[in-house]
């Protein structure tokens, strides 16, 4: 593998690795026939960002098998590798200037040290050389497909970003409302108070847009951070974003593409369909219904057929579902300061609760083996694992971390003893959800459970 | 009439004294025989951003001169930072010893010097008059701003010996002197994560070559001795030397601010940086840095 960015595309290609890196941790690097692939996905794998730069982008692109006698032990495969994004990030740390101080950039991997090279010519003869440690791994791939997606809009990148300025900094989740009369972002809450929620919408006119393709209505709920990693692009290049989405609970992506350049790929997932539903309604009025609406919208999608949600939900067992929408019904209840507080009663659901996430967490790590991507269809993106005895311990670091956050917030919780609280990411929890599935059919399960760090911390 | 404010602050006693333009002239014409050091300048900030370079520990030791000032600051007897001000960067200096010398908090001297504060926007200046009696005293700065004055006295401390690092010219092995641009670029990229820094100086290609081992691997930046960054090169033969960061990082200050910089390594693998500054008034002041290169046991032990 040997490519070199000219001086003139440097600016783009530090503005990607930028981009991918407000999304994950480890960068995934994948020279392909029709161009250099760099991919990543965010720890709960409910992000997924790939720049694909054209053979053109470069002033020269050499895949290991056209450049045989350099590479001779590696010439039937491109190699496929992972790199940490910090490390990686810090060779283009300074965006700003780059453009101006690096003349060309060139990549190449050294087979003999097993290291990916980075050599950076820069003006007054200067060379700076970086060579990465990196981890081979299997193809990264979200599962995927833009084309059976009922809505398409295509937007200018300033609209877009003029948009989503609007939120606050600590804004975790918006929904895009779509219908044939108009469009809107407007945030996202969990639990509504409107003591100390300010509800924002920007409504968008539909002319606004470069083109609208809406197949039918329907309001999405998805993470600012990672539409804000995408903006930070093409702010940048002002190039415009195709957006496919469908219904709640099924991804959506991000098409931004330049002929002859790049393609950029990103995907989403959505919010499982009832929160996004009554999203703006306070817990008070979504108390009566709540715990009939889970069930009613868990058979719903089942008569429907619609696969992804099915599997959402397939994955609990009734026992769970039913937990959750007690759960639900109590937080609902003991938000509304009438409702007498069952605390007895909610305390032992809230730990019932606590452990179901907690076996959910470990059988996501557990998904990472490789014969577990069966689940393809759900809103978590699926991606195909890496087989490389490394990769899974990096990964555990990043959940273990995770995990630890969660207990922490859960046993912040349990000391406060709100009676019902519900699991406070149930974004998240939604996403791990779909690895119930493996706890019924595999047997490894409970060994599993027993060597789990999480004790230890 | 006269308008004299008191304050404690910090254990220091500090006096404002308005209007005082006349006061300060009528007041010291006639007491300056009994100081063993006079200096005046018209700029403080000539002092204080050089002070600034160097300031990265709390304790500095001055010498004073007839050729002018000279603050030194030691870390873990390891590395040296000297910064000279020449006599003629002041408009005054007078010294009837023949050398001076005395230890001195340097937070408190800095922040003394600063008392009306760092920016260059207003236009206007802060002038200084730093006077010392002799070993014992205190060392006392007034400060004046359009009429505004402020006196410090600064308690001095009994002077320690200082590092010899015994840097000879005629043992330099390899000497480059180049614009410090780029050097405060590749120093502003480097990897934090690796301990050391590995300077190569060599007369054959790569020439000069600045390495760092972090957790994501080895990276390096090369300095072709061609390039137009390089002013002068003088390399007789091919030394590689590791310096830990941690001893490197407080140089960072002094090449921010300088323009031109000279590295040099002795046969023993000591390492010199004199960095140039140039002051707002355009004259030149330099700061120098030695340091002790990383032995290889002590990095087996890392």
């Amino acid at each position: 593998m040997n490519c070199i960015i000219p001086g003139k595309n440097i600016k783009v290609f530090a503005r990607a690795i930028h981009s991918l890196a407000k999304i994950g941790e480890e960068l995934y690097i994948e020279p392909l026939e029709n161009g250099f692939a760099f991919k990543t996905v965010n720890s709960s794998r409910s992000a997924f960002g790939l720049f694909l730069f054209d053979p053109r982008f470069f002033d020269k692109y050499h895949r290991p098998s056209d450049n045989e006698t350099t590479f001779q032990n590696d010439e039937n495969e491109s190699p496929r590798c992972k790199i940490a994004m910090s490390s990686c990030l810090n060779i283009f740390k300074s965006v700003a200037t780059i453009e101006k101080t690096v003349e060309k950039c060139k990549i190449s991997l050294n087979m003999k040290d097993d290291r990916l090279v980075f050599k950076m010519y820069c003006r007054h003869g200067i060379v700076k050389t970086h060579n990465l440690a990196f981890i081979e791994c299997e193809s990264l791939k979200a599962v995927f497909n833009s084309d059976n997606c009922e809505n398409c809009l295509i937007a200018p990148s300033k609209m877009l970003c003029e948009a989503v300025i609007h939120f606050q900094n600590n804004q975790e989740e918006v929904t895009l409302v779509v219908s044939s009369e108009k469009i809107s972002f407007k945030n996202y809450f969990e639990e509504y108070d409107s003591t100390k929620q300010m509800i924002t919408e920007v409504k968008l006119h539909l002319d606004e847009f470069n083109a609208c393709d809406i197949g039918i209505n329907t309001e999405i709920t998805f993470c600012l951070k990672e539409l804000r990693a995408i903006l930070s692009f093409v702010e940048v290049t002002n190039l415009p974003v195709k957006i496919n989405f469908d219904t709640p609970g099924k991804p959506m992506s991000y098409l931004i593409s330049s002929e002859g350049m790049l393609e950029a790929t990103f995907v989403l997932a959505t919010l499982a369909g009832d929160n996004c539903s009554n999203s703006q309604v306070p817990p008070s009025a979504r108390q009566s219904t709540s715990q009939n609406k889970t069930r009613a919208s868990c058979s719903n999608k089942n008569l429907n057929g619609d696969e992804s949600i099915l599997v959402e939900w397939d994955d609990m067992t009734m026992a769970e579902v039913e937990e959750m929408s007690l759960v639900e019904a109590c937080a609902s209840r003991s938000q509304c300061p009438a409702a007498p507080k069952p605390q007895p009663v909610s305390k032992r659901q809230q730990k019932t609760v606590s452990n179901g996430r907690n076996q959910s967490k470990m059988h996501n790590r557990l998904d990472k083996t490789p014969d577990s991507d069966e689940d393809t269809n759900s809103p978590v993106i699926a991606v195909q694992p890496c087989i490389n005895l490394l990769a899974p311990n990096i990964d555990t670091d990043d959940e273990e971390k995770q995990n630890s956050d969660v207990r922490k917030e859960e046993e912040e919780e349990e000391d406060d003893i709100i009676p019902g609280t519900p699991p406070s990411k149930k974004f998240k929890s939604l996403f791990f959800g779909n690895s119930q599935a493996s706890e019924a059919s595999q047997k490894a399960a409970p060994v599993v459970l027993a060597a789990d760090t999480d004790e230890d911390d | 009439m006269l308008f004299v404010f008191i304050i404690r602050m910090n254990g220091r006693w500090r006096c404002w004294k308005l209007p005082t333009r006349m006061a300060l002239s009528t007041k010291h014409a006639d007491d300056d025989s009994q100081y063993v050091l006079v200096a005046k300048m018209d700029n403080v900030r000539n002092l204080a951003n050089i002070l600034k370079a160097v300031h990265f520990k709390e304790i500095a030791t001055i010498f004073a001169s007839d050729l002018g000032l000279k603050i030194t600051v030691e870390d873990f007897k390891c590395v040296q930072a000297n910064a000279f001000i020449q006599s003629a960067v002041f408009h005054e200096y007078i010294i009837t010893e023949e050398q001076i010398t005395f230890k001195i908090n340097l937070n408190v001297l800095i922040e003394c010097l600063t008392i009306f504060g760092t920016s260059s926007l207003s236009g206007v200046l802060t002038s200084l008059k730093m006077c010392y009696k002799g070993y014992g005293h205190h060392l006392i700065l007034m400060l004046e701003e359009d009429g505004v004055l402020t006196d410090c006295s600064i308690k001095t401390m009994e002077p320690d010996e200082v590092l010899d690092f015994d840097f000879c010219s005629t043992n330099v092995v390899n000497k480059i002197i180049m614009k410090s641009e780029c050097l405060r670029e590749a120093f502003s990229e480097l990897d934090m994560t690796s301990n050391v820094l590995e300077f190569l100086l060599s007369p054959d290609p790569p020439h000069f070559r600045l390495s760092t081992f972090g957790n994501a691997g080895r990276a390096h930046s090369d300095f072709p001795k061609d390039s137009d960054m390089i002013e002068s090169f003088h390399c007789t033969s091919t030394q590689v030397n590791r310096y830990k960061i941690s001893l490197l990082k407080p140089s960072v200050k002094a090449l921010s601010i300088s323009s031109r910089v000279s590295i040099r390594m002795d046969n023993r693998g000591f390492l010199s940086l004199q960095y140039m500054i140039k002051n707002e008034d355009g004259q030149v002041c330099f700061v120098e840095f030695y340091c002790v290169p990383d032995e290889e046991e002590e990095e087996e032990q890392d």
